[in-house]
């Protein structure tokens, strides 16, 4: 039946998982004595796995041309430079 | 002169790239002479130290919209002007990829540009210079006396959004819309400037336009100077607009200098009759000079007390960018060394302008030492240092490249005497108001007056001399263009003899600009069809047969919404003035209503070469490079939300201000249109009518409850008992601007599920046609993303 993208199958498998990873973000910061630190690290690296989730699949950016993933992650590594030296040039403020 | 109505329709709707490209190099010129005026004001002030001819007021004022004028206003949109009309002919294409889109990017800079001029009328101009460095950018009267900055920063936003949409338009079209056999190896160095050019407008401007956001928020929202300012966050969040600004503004610089490059390499081998010498070094050193402007902002920020580790790792970063500009200098004057120059303006302007990089260039340098940058910064050496390369590389080029395409544009030779008249008096102007600043060592830039003892006086009289000679010479450039546009000799397809596909037709280009679109074999050789095969230089096709129309009102619709829109929201004290603002979103939805109606006809070439992006619709290309620079945008607003959150003294704690319930069911509401937005695309491709509707009415619903329960929530604390921005002032202010963003994107969402609706019941999606839905679901699940990472950085952490 399918010509080309991905399956529905699919789509609401990758559904089910962000369900349940938005559930499990939710739980997360319920469990007692865990470091704010690990709490706010997992969180974030749990959005990054979601987004990249809506990306591949939704997006279907998987089945782009790999030169096209190169623009986007550009875009990411810039502004992950931004924001990562503009902290580093606060840190004697920190101390 | 007068202009027929039939005229005046056709430029005020035509979308072809040519006149598009007209239209912004006499608007930029027209910036070009009020920035200029504003310049020759100061310059006359400065000429005595005081009393002067301007109040302090007035002259900041003009200090900064001379800057803001010419930087933006001017340099950037004449280098566009010109790649509108040359880079579609220099690919051997139609047109730009999206015409319309092209014509609305002109639109919304003429109406930014008229915004900006605006402000002097409206609370004062802007009188901060032009990077708007906090806090003189701060407003803490309540009402916040003096819209003109407000204005402003509207028109900034309005002419950001011109440059992305242009960029994406220039990126789509370079990579999509090659003639045949056309590779990146062939270009010559025009499209190869313009390429990198555009590509860090793409990925620069996004950041610009995030501060902008932080700017206007710190000055009308109820807790004023939460992002920018110190007054409230210890004295870490007032480098943050130094950050945001910089880490745009300097690659801004050699956005300026790029097309300025391009320019000089398409003239210089024209006139010696030679290659440009290392030309595909010339190419990398762009390439790796773009990078490494990314990476070098810092040097902006070196007395402001950041970390000596930032410092020491941005000198070595600003020396770093210098080299690719070596290989540059050195490719030029090699190509010059012992050629046989035709002597004509183009080539006049273009040497005259590696000459004035080279002294520019080399100033630069100084400033990456921490030790001379404490000495100089803000002074008349650096005010110097950039003119030298923002106008002196970058206008004098541009001067040539308008010389040089005049003929082709117009069909008609310019008066090389009086053009040559205009270099000589432009070069020695440019030199007696320039050259006298590098040793205004002490003088302070931005300063009104000053006293007779400080010994200024004499260079300062040097300088103005040479900026009313320089000013006036500009004078030239307009009689004579003026003139030669009905006088000129006629000027033949090719006077130059010049070798890129511009010169293969006629002066000026017929509407679709090549009968047959040439063909490039692989060793080079063009064919233009019909049998006629040969070098660039002698190929005559003809364009002039049967094209579709290029004139489409709704550009200049959506454009004049936007503009009515933002300066409802800006013109006011306090915003917003519904009597514009309405108005604004009326005729912006109308227009907006039209542009997706109207069935226009884009101008296709054949099979055109589309590495590295083959197999992916020219749309979808548009859609993905877009979705980039949202990326950025919304990086830096999160990055500013952190920024703020991790130096502020206090922040509420979890569930107590913004409550889990409400963020995680418009978590769950998102991800489920998400799964709605690709069944609709599912559907599509299946050829199920119902299947398709119902999933973009599912969409519909779910992004209506999105934003209805996003309105609850802001109601709640809105009307909570003690004021949330009284109690609160940094997470009020950071929640509701960051996720007032992401709602406007929701929103224009549901608007194009509303236009996708009635087609979907008529069927029109099925076959090529899913293509459109595709390119909804792309924004769609962006802005899904988006929400993805707002949900734990304001709810969860």
């Amino acid at each position: 039946m399918r010509e080309k993208g991905l399956s529905v199958r699919v789509y609401i498998i990758v559904f089910a998982v962000l369900i349940g990873v938005t559930a499990g973000e939710l739980e997360l910061i319920n469990l007692p004595n865990l470091a704010r630190d690990f709490v706010v690290t997992t969180l974030i690296g749990l959005a990054v796995a979601k987004a990249a989730l809506v990306v591949l699949f939704f997006q279907e950016l998987k089945d782009e041309p790999r030169p096209l993933s190169i623009v986007l992650v550009v875009a990411v590594v810039i502004v992950t430079a931004l924001l990562s030296v503009s902290f580093l040039q606060l840190h004697p403020f920190h101390t | 002169m007068q202009i027929s109505g039939q005229a005046a329709k056709y430029w005020l709707y035509s979308t072809n790239h040519k006149d598009v490209g007209v239209l912004y190099t006499v608007t930029s010129l027209l910036f070009f002479l009020i920035g200029g005026v504003l310049a020759l004001s100061m310059r006359a002030q400065l000429a005595n130290p005081t009393p002067g001819i301007l109040p302090t007021s007035t002259y900041n004022e003009f200090v900064t919209m001379h800057g803001l004028l010419m930087i933006l206003w001017v340099l950037s949109p004449l280098a566009i002007g010109l790649a509108n009309y040359f880079i579609p002919l220099q690919l051997g294409a139609r047109d730009l990829a999206f015409p319309r889109l092209n014509a609305l990017s002109y639109w919304l800079y003429l109406f930014g540009g008229v915004g900006m001029v605006l402000t002097f009328f409206v609370g004062g101009g802007p009188n901060t210079g032009w990077t708007l460095y906090n806090p003189q950018t701060a407003c803490s009267d309540p009402l916040c006396a003096g819209a003109g900055l407000n204005v402003a920063t509207g028109a900034l936003v309005l002419l950001v959004a011109s440059i992305t949409l242009g960029s994406v338009n220039f990126i789509v079209t370079m990579f999509k819309m090659r003639a045949p056999g056309l590779k990146f190896s062939h270009f010559s160095m025009f499209p190869w400037a313009m390429l990198v050019t555009v590509v860090m407008m793409l990925y620069a401007f996004p950041s610009f336009l995030a501060g902008l956001v932080l700017l206007f928020a710190d000055r009308t929202f109820p807790a004023r100077l939460s992002y920018l300012s110190s007054s409230q966050s210890g004295n870490i969040p007032s480098l943050l607009w130094d950050d945001v600004f910089w880490f745009f503004g300097h690659p801004e610089v050699y956005i300026v200098l790029f097309p300025a490059i391009g320019v000089i390499g398409e003239i210089l081998p024209t006139f010696t009759r030679r290659p440009l010498y290392g030309a595909k070094y010339v190419a990398w050193s762009m390439i790796a000079a773009a990078v490494l402007s990314f990476i070098v902002w810092g040097h902006h920020m070196f007395i402001t007390g950041v970390s000596p580790l930032s410092t020491q790792l941005f000198t070595i970063t600003t020396i770093g960018v210098s080299l690719p500009f070596d290989v540059i200098t050195i490719s030029m004057i090699e190509t010059l060394y012992k050629a046989k120059i035709r002597m004509k303006a183009p080539v006049l302007f273009a040497i005259g302008a590696v000459a004035l990089f080279v002294i520019g260039g080399i100033t630069g340098v100084f400033l990456a030492s921490i030790a001379l940058d404490h000495q100089l910064r803000g002074t008349y050496f650096v005010v110097a240092h950039f003119h030298y390369i923002m106008v002196g590389a970058g206008i004098l080029a541009l001067m040539g490249g308008l010389y040089y395409w005049f003929p082709k544009m117009t069909g008609r030779m310019y008066n090389e005497r009086i053009a040559k008249l205009h270099f000589a008096l432009s070069f020695i102007g440019f030199n007696v108001l320039y050259f006298p600043m590098f040793f205004l060592l002490e003088m302070p830039r931005r300063i009104a007056s000053y006293t007779i003892n400080t010994g200024w006086l004499p260079l300062n009289q040097m300088a103005t001399i040479g900026g009313f000679i320089f000013g006036l010479a500009q004078l030239l450039l307009f009689a004579n263009l003026g003139r030669s546009l009905r006088n000129g000799t006629p000027a033949g397809p090719n006077p130059w003899e010049g070798w890129t596909f511009e010169w293969s037709t006629s002066s000026p280009p017929p509407p679709e600009n090549f009968g047959t679109i040439p063909r490039v074999a692989s060793d080079g050789t063009v064919d233009f069809g019909s049998g006629h095969r040969g070098s660039l230089a002698t190929g005559l096709p003809n364009g002039h047969g049967a094209h579709p129309s290029h004139l489409s009102r709704w550009p200049i619709i959506m454009a004049l919404g936007a503009f009515l829109f933002l300066l409802g929201l800006t013109v006011s004290s306090p915003p917003p003035n519904y009597f514009l603002l309405v108005p604004g979103v009326v005729v912006g939805v109308w227009g907006l209503t039209g542009y997706g109606r109207e069935a226009f006809v884009v101008p296709e070439g054949e099979k055109t070469a589309d590495w590295p992006f083959a197999g992916i619709p020219r749309a979808r290309l548009g859609v993905w490079v877009f979705l980039a620079s949202e990326i950025i945008f919304f990086g830096v607003l999160l990055g500013a939300y952190a920024f703020v959150r991790t130096n502020a003294a206090t922040w509420p704690a979890i569930n107590s201000l913004f409550e889990i319930s409400h963020g995680a069911t418009n978590t769950f509401i998102l991800l489920a249109s998400s799964l709605t937005a690709v069944l609709a695309l599912a559907c599509a491709r299946q050829g199920s009518k119902s299947g398709l509707v119902a999933s973009l009415v599912g969409t519909f619903a779910l992004g209506t409850l999105f934003l209805y329960n996003k309105a609850m929530e802001w109601q709640q604390l809105a009307s909570a008992p003690v004021s949330i921005f009284a109690n609160f002032p940094l997470p009020a202010t950071t929640y509701y601007i960051t996720t007032g963003v992401h709602g406007v994107h929701v929103f224009a969402g549901l608007l194009m599920i509303g236009y996708l609706i009635p087609n979907a019941l008529k069927g029109k999606y099925f076959g090529h046609g899913e293509e459109t839905i595709h390119h909804f679901g792309l924004y769609w699940h962006f802005v899904d993303i988006v929400w993805i990472f707002l949900f734990p950085l304001f709810y969860l952490i």
